[in-house]
């Protein structure tokens, strides 16, 4: 069996023909973009193919199949390999085998038994994932996925890393973005692939796209499309905006304080139990508001309004709804509520290391006024006071 | 000669056969307009996200219809510019590997040549030298059409593309997109008379265009009428904006028909399916004893025909195109 392997998914431009028994050839170019000029993946990546194709003396026919980095990566390098292979599944026609790029990458690492972690910089704090392991059983090395490739935030991968508490070793060109901070916070053993293994290289894409061609794992040149792992810029907007529209705000009722209390739980580390929630939403002076999306509480804040001045005591969103604009929404319309009753200046104290709280209030103009030494408890920390003039 | 041609330049996966330059086989479009409508215009992402699962489909579909294979496909074109980066992409790499595969020549070809040559589909006498007036969502030229690839810009817009303009104009007055087809069926109910709207000239340039000015003015006039609550016609609007529109392409393209003293006069581009610049056109040139030719409104918008007929002469002129050609977006009329 013979495949022709290619990956375009990040910086990497490669390509080779795998059989059984050998890599029958191999053409890889690391940072095409960076060395020797300005050529893109477009100018390289089919050459390459020719070149090897003519070198080894390969008949193109004699392919069984084309393996093809299907992502993720960038989404303009996934697609010039993905064209690429397509146009060449279509003239051969032959099948494609979609190897996710991580698990190719991983795949370099034949034998390693602590867990392998590529990791491909996907900007805004995150890194595409997956994390790999090798096994030996009584027969054979057997290749898992532990957790199969995502998009994930830097910190959330290394919380996942300790929680399994086993050595790591890294690899991908998010290595060098990333590794002061793995280093800092991670607890487990770290080590890094060597040079050769550390990028995308087209022999682990076609040795592991034979192993899906012989579980049958393939799919015809029309079907193939790349997995990029995030939607595109305008349709999460746009999402966003959708959703938006779709959240409801009223005042609270008696049904909602059982669901506040689990959530206070859950988001305040000092957070209010059920009964303390009851009576302070009993009072008359409190304004308590909800915000739902199909029902569901999504997030809620409550008021103490004191004749010309109001204090916002907790506002929380729920951890899925976070940065989609709905704290914004709420506040405005505490702001409307409070102006219709007279009030004049919102006050509110938040905690020092509160930073996200702390940036969207003084996206919202408050003005920070001082500090309250040792106001919080558990743990013991300073309030940030903050107020705003509507 | 059979040249399996492919288009991928905006918003519309395309290919087509088309035999010695002139019998069209098959000229299959996959539009993606009703997905950018929701954007209100084009997307890049998502068009060329479109194209990879389109490609292969198109192809195959235009090679079926032609009641062709691939064995008996003699050359491969494609669009390599101008137009967005990551659509070029997609034909551009597609097309590369059928070639390569099949060990077949490959040729890139001009977006703008591809309009120009549409007419010669169904203009099967028509010859060079001509003046081209080329309208579309993103390009407002007057070419001078010397030879089959040799080209001379008379003048081109400053700023906005006509159909540019137009889908901006559409959004301010409501009508959503693609905004060239909707402000031409809804200017047929408006009075053209009925606002005074700028006609911009550029100095020293007199065959060059501009239509951010009148745009703007456009949108000022919307803005105005809201702000004192005075409720305006839109149709109105369309037909005074397309008025001033068409009578600068008229103007400049007469012009420039004298300047160099031609009598034939090639319209291309998508917005030369629009009716009231052909007929104006028409008369114009009817009086002045041009003769004038328009494609049909499929070989207007955007498709893989007109890319075989211009790879046809690209061929016979023996420009063929390696395995590292690019997708180029800016690329320039002439340029290779």
């Amino acid at each position: 069996m013979k495949i022709l392997a290619i990956d375009s998914s990040g910086l990497t431009a490669t390509v080779a023909v795998v059989d059984e028994a050998v890599v029958m050839a191999s053409y890889t170019i690391n940072y095409p973009h960076g060395y020797g000029g300005k050529k893109t993946h477009s100018q390289v990546l089919l050459p390459m193919i020719a070149e090897i194709a003519k070198t080894s003396g390969l008949e193109l026919d004699s392919i069984d199949g084309i393996a093809v980095s299907g992502g993720p990566g960038s989404f303009t390098g996934l697609r010039i390999g993905s064209a690429t292979a397509k146009g060449l599944g279509l003239a051969l026609n032959k099948p494609l085998i979609h190897v996710p790029t991580l698990e190719a990458q991983a795949y370099q690492i034949y034998g390693y038994g602590g867990v392998i972690c590529p990791i491909m910089d996907a900007r805004r704090d995150q890194v595409y994932t997956g994390l790999y392991t090798f096994r030996q059983d009584a027969k054979q090395i057997v290749f898992e996925v532990m957790r199969e490739q995502t998009a994930l935030a830097i910190v959330d991968l290394i919380h996942l890393l300790n929680e399994i508490g086993e050595p790591v070793l890294f690899l991908g060109d998010g290595v060098p973005v990333h590794k002061e901070q793995l280093e800092k916070e991670l607890e487990v053993a770290v080590s890094y692939a060597p040079v050769f293994l550390n990028r995308q290289n087209a022999a682990a894409v076609g040795a592991l796209g034979m192993e899906y061609f012989k579980k049958g794992k393939i799919e015809t040149a029309a079907q193939h499309a790349p997995d990029y792992l995030r939607v595109s810029q305008a349709e999460r907007e746009r999402s966003k905006l959708v959703d938006l529209a779709r959240v409801e705000m009223q005042e609270m009722k008696n049904e909602d304080l059982s669901v506040i209390a689990d959530l206070e739980k859950n988001i305040f580390p000092d957070g209010w139990n059920i009964n303390g929630i009851a009576k302070f939403f009993a009072q008359p002076h409190v304004l308590s508001l909800t915000a739902k999306k199909a029902g569901q509480m999504i997030a809620y804040v409550f008021v103490a309004v004191m004749g010309e001045e109001a204090e916002v005591l907790h506002l929380a969103v729920i951890q899925s709804m976070r940065h989609q604009g709905v704290a914004n929404r709420l506040m405005t319309k505490v702001v409307t509520l409070c102006r219709e009753k007279g009030v004049k200046k919102l006050f509110l104290e938040v905690r020092e290391s509160n930073e996200k709280a702390r940036r969207f209030y003084e996206k919202y103009r408050f003005v920070q006024d001082g500090k309250r030494k040792d106001y919080y408890d558990e743990p013991k920390e300073d309030a940030v006071l903050m107020h705003l003039d509507i | 000669m059979n040249i399996l041609a492919i288009e991928t330049s905006c918003d519309e996966t395309a290919a087509a056969v088309v035999c010695d330059g002139r019998e069209i086989k098959s000229n299959i479009i996959s539009s993606q307009i009703d997905l950018h409508k929701l954007y209100g215009g084009v997307v890049p992402e998502i068009a060329s996200r479109k194209h990879i699962e389109k490609i292969n489909p198109v192809i195959t579909e235009a090679l079926e219809t032609a009641d062709v294979t691939l064995d008996e496909i003699d050359a491969i074109a494609v669009t390599y510019g101008p137009g967005l980066v990551g659509a070029l992409l997609v034909g551009v790499a597609a097309a590369k590997a059928i070639a390569f595969a099949k060990g077949l020549p490959l040729i890139g070809v001009h977006h703008i040549e591809g309009h120009i040559c549409a007419n010669f589909i169904e203009y099967q006498s028509l010859k060079p030298p001509f003046i081209s007036l080329v309208v579309s969502g993103g390009h407002s030229h007057l070419v001078l059409v010397k030879d089959i690839g040799v080209y001379e810009i008379l003048g081109r817009t400053r700023d906005d593309a006509v159909g540019e303009a137009y889908d901006k104009v559409a959004r301010t007055i409501g009508l959503g997109y693609p905004g060239g087809p909707k402000m031409d069926a809804l200017a047929k109910e408006g009075n053209s008379e009925a606002i005074i709207f700028p006609k911009a000239r550029v100095a020293d340039a007199p065959l060059d265009f501009s239509f951010s000015g009148l745009k703007s003015a456009v949108l000022n006039y919307v803005n105005g009428c809201q702000m004192k609550g005075v409720v305006y016609n839109p149709a109105d609007v369309a037909a005074s904006f397309q008025k001033a529109v068409v009578d600068v392409l008229v103007e400049h393209t007469m012009k420039a028909l004298e300047s160099c003293q031609m009598d034939k006069l090639v319209l291309a581009g998508g917005v030369a399916a629009n009716t009231k610049l052909r007929a104006v056109m028409k008369k114009a040139c009817a009086e002045n004893g041009i003769a004038f030719y328009f494609p049909s409104p499929i070989y207007c918008t955007d498709n893989a025909a007109m890319i075989g007929v211009a790879a046809y002469y690209e061929y016979l002129a023996g420009n063929q195109a390696n395995l590292d050609l690019n997708a180029i977006p800016n690329l320039k009329l002439g340029q290779r």
